[in-house]
């Protein structure tokens, strides 16, 4: 089975193009990868709390760290907060850097942010692996291929087969996204705190399945949809055809219409194939 | 849906914090912290403009999600309480406000130095306005003065979250009935619903606080009575914010504090200024 896989983003509504706080990761890397045997891909997509100093960096960091193909990391709870771990290591040299390369250019940090870095950055994140289980490292794939996520917070993964949605997951109702999602703190190292949290969730995969990873916003809107009896995965799914709408031309105009919030909106789509 | 619009830099929306001067207010306040209320009340609000710095900023400054007054009023007049650059200014973006203190004090603060002690650590403390404390209590032209900033405001912003007027005082007015003024105020509206009014009496003598109530029993007085009267409602994201932190709250739940002390004046600030939704 190979993946078939297609980014899009678009910065909220009234920001600027450089403000986008949310990031994605793809493994192997699009440019690189055509279209890879589905059991090699790694996703990742965050969503940088926009109240927080660096979210956008720490956001795009953590969709790096999580799509490297490293063992064991979606073996259980506390393999994965390991990781995150190491990631908030990674995050403290570059945020040493950040802080020296401010003061090199003569605009050293001020109080106020020098305060909001000592709280830490904050971001969602929902990671996936797909895997083939002969070859180890995985949950409990009940077929030839299978996939585990992980997520902390209310980034949303959706798996439709057969025109209907099989999995929602971690949000399975539109009603249950609030504003205050839970987040990973950079400069949490406290790792069982952070396996307390993180909710996993294996399956299989099959041709023809589609897969959709996506930030709250999209989230929200995706599973309201489906809710309405709708079927947002065809929508979705329309982008990449000829003569589809455009990502940007589709969240512009849900934005306008009051079904889906003014928020950084990201989306990874995996179609197997 | 009234007080749901976002707050953005395209659509900030204002804060004004009035700030009784009086000679009274140079009195002990209630409760077991030895201070006076002109110093509780300016240290609660150098410590809100602090939070609110910090909470607003980025990597490229302070976003101006809100503009700020802190207007006083006592003996010499009614005016901006803030010292420094900002002297004799109104309402301020956030911005300037957050690069502009008066001055940084080193507060010095006890901690727990992690083998079961305490030591003593300091902290900068950025201030933009002094406690000051004379003469009588003018909350009449205070509140006019707010109704003409919120006027304005609404006249320039008028889709933005409404406006908050906090008024925090210790003492009746003395020039006059200040209902009126304040009935002013809560009849502006932006399209988002009409703009606020909290209050807060600060306590000089102890006794227990009356919180957040939502009728006038167990209020002692005429005084505070009017005081309550005055007070708008709590728009539903601060019932369920004051709610979570153990307030019991109904939908005719002010926004105002009676025989406030340190604690309290602190909730009513945190309270009364959370935002909804920063975009």
């Amino acid at each position: 089975m190979r993946a078939s896989i297609a980014t899009y983003y678009l910065h909220k509504g009234g920001c600027a193009a450089e403000e986008y706080e949310d990031a994605f990761a793809v493994c192997p890397e699009l440019s690189q990868a055509g279209v890879p045997d589905v059991a090699k891909v790694r996703l990742a997509i965050a969503d940088g709390a926009s109240e927080s100093v660096l979210a956008g960096a720490w956001a795009r960091l953590l969709g790096k760290h999580f799509t490297l193909n490293v063992p064991g990391v979606f073996e259980q709870p506390l393999t994965f907060a390991r990781h995150t771990v190491s990631a908030t290591e990674s995050f403290e040299s570059a945020l040493y850097d950040y802080v020296a390369e401010r003061a090199a250019h003569g605009r050293p940090l001020r109080w106020y942010e020098q305060r909001k870095l000592d709280r830490g950055a904050y971001a969602t994140l929902l990671a996936v692996g797909f895997f083939n289980p002969y070859e180890g490292d995985v949950l409990a794939p009940t077929d030839d291929r299978g996939w585990t996520a992980a997520a902390i917070g209310d980034s949303g993964f959706f798996q439709v087969r057969d025109g209907r949605l099989l999995v929602a997951f971690p949000m399975v109702r539109s009603a249950e996204f609030s504003t205050s999602p839970g987040l990973l703190n950079s400069r949490n190292r406290d790792v069982h705190l952070v396996a307390q949290h993180v909710r996993m969730r294996a399956g299989d995969v099959r041709p023809h399945d589609d897969i959709y990873l996506c930030t709250d916003a999209v989230a929200a809107w995706f599973l309201a949809e489906a809710e309405r009896g709708g079927h947002p995965w065809k929508i979705l799914n329309d982008l990449r055809s000829e003569g589809g709408p455009h990502f940007t031309d589709l969240i512009t105009e849900e934005r306008a219409a009051g079904r889906m919030r003014n928020d950084d909106a990201t989306l990874i789509h995996v179609a197997v194939r | 849906m009234p007080y749901s619009a976002e707050i953005s830099r395209s659509n900030p929306t204002c804060f004004v914090f009035l700030v009784d001067q009086s000679a009274s207010m140079g009195d002990p306040i209630g409760g077991e912290v030895q201070s006076i209320k002109a110093a509780v009340v300016s240290d609660a609000i150098n410590r809100l403009l602090t939070e609110l710095s910090v909470k607003c900023a980025k990597e490229e400054g302070v976003r101006d999600y809100f503009h700020v007054a802190v207007i006083g009023y006592g003996h010499t007049s009614v005016g901006s309480a803030f010292g420094g650059t900002l002297r004799g200014l109104d309402l301020v973006p956030l911005s300037q406000i957050a690069d502009n203190p008066a001055r940084v004090d080193e507060r010095v603060k006890k901690v727990p130095d992690g083998a079961g002690g305490i030591v003593e650590t300091t902290k900068s403390f950025p201030v933009w306005m002094d406690p000051i404390y004379n003469g009588g209590t003018p909350m009449r032209e205070a509140l006019e003065l707010a109704r003409g900033l919120v006027d304005k405001w609404i006249t320039e912003h008028p889709a933005c979250f409404p406006p908050i007027v906090l008024n925090l005082t210790d003492g009746e007015s003395t020039d006059g009935d200040p209902t009126e003024a304040a009935a002013a105020i809560r009849a502006l509206a932006s399209s988002d619903g009409d703009a606020l009014l909290f209050n807060l009496h600060v306590s000089d003598a102890g006794g227990s606080a009356v919180t957040f109530p939502d009728d006038v029993e167990g209020l002692p007085d005429s005084y505070a009575r009017t005081l309550f009267e005055m007070s708008s409602p709590l728009p539903p994201h601060m019932r369920t914010y004051a709610e979570q932190e153990g307030f019991k709250v109904s939908d005719d739940t002010r926004g105002f504090v009676y025989n406030a002390d340190i604690v309290s004046v602190v909730q009513f600030l945190d309270i009364g200024t959370r935002a909804t939704d920063l975009r």
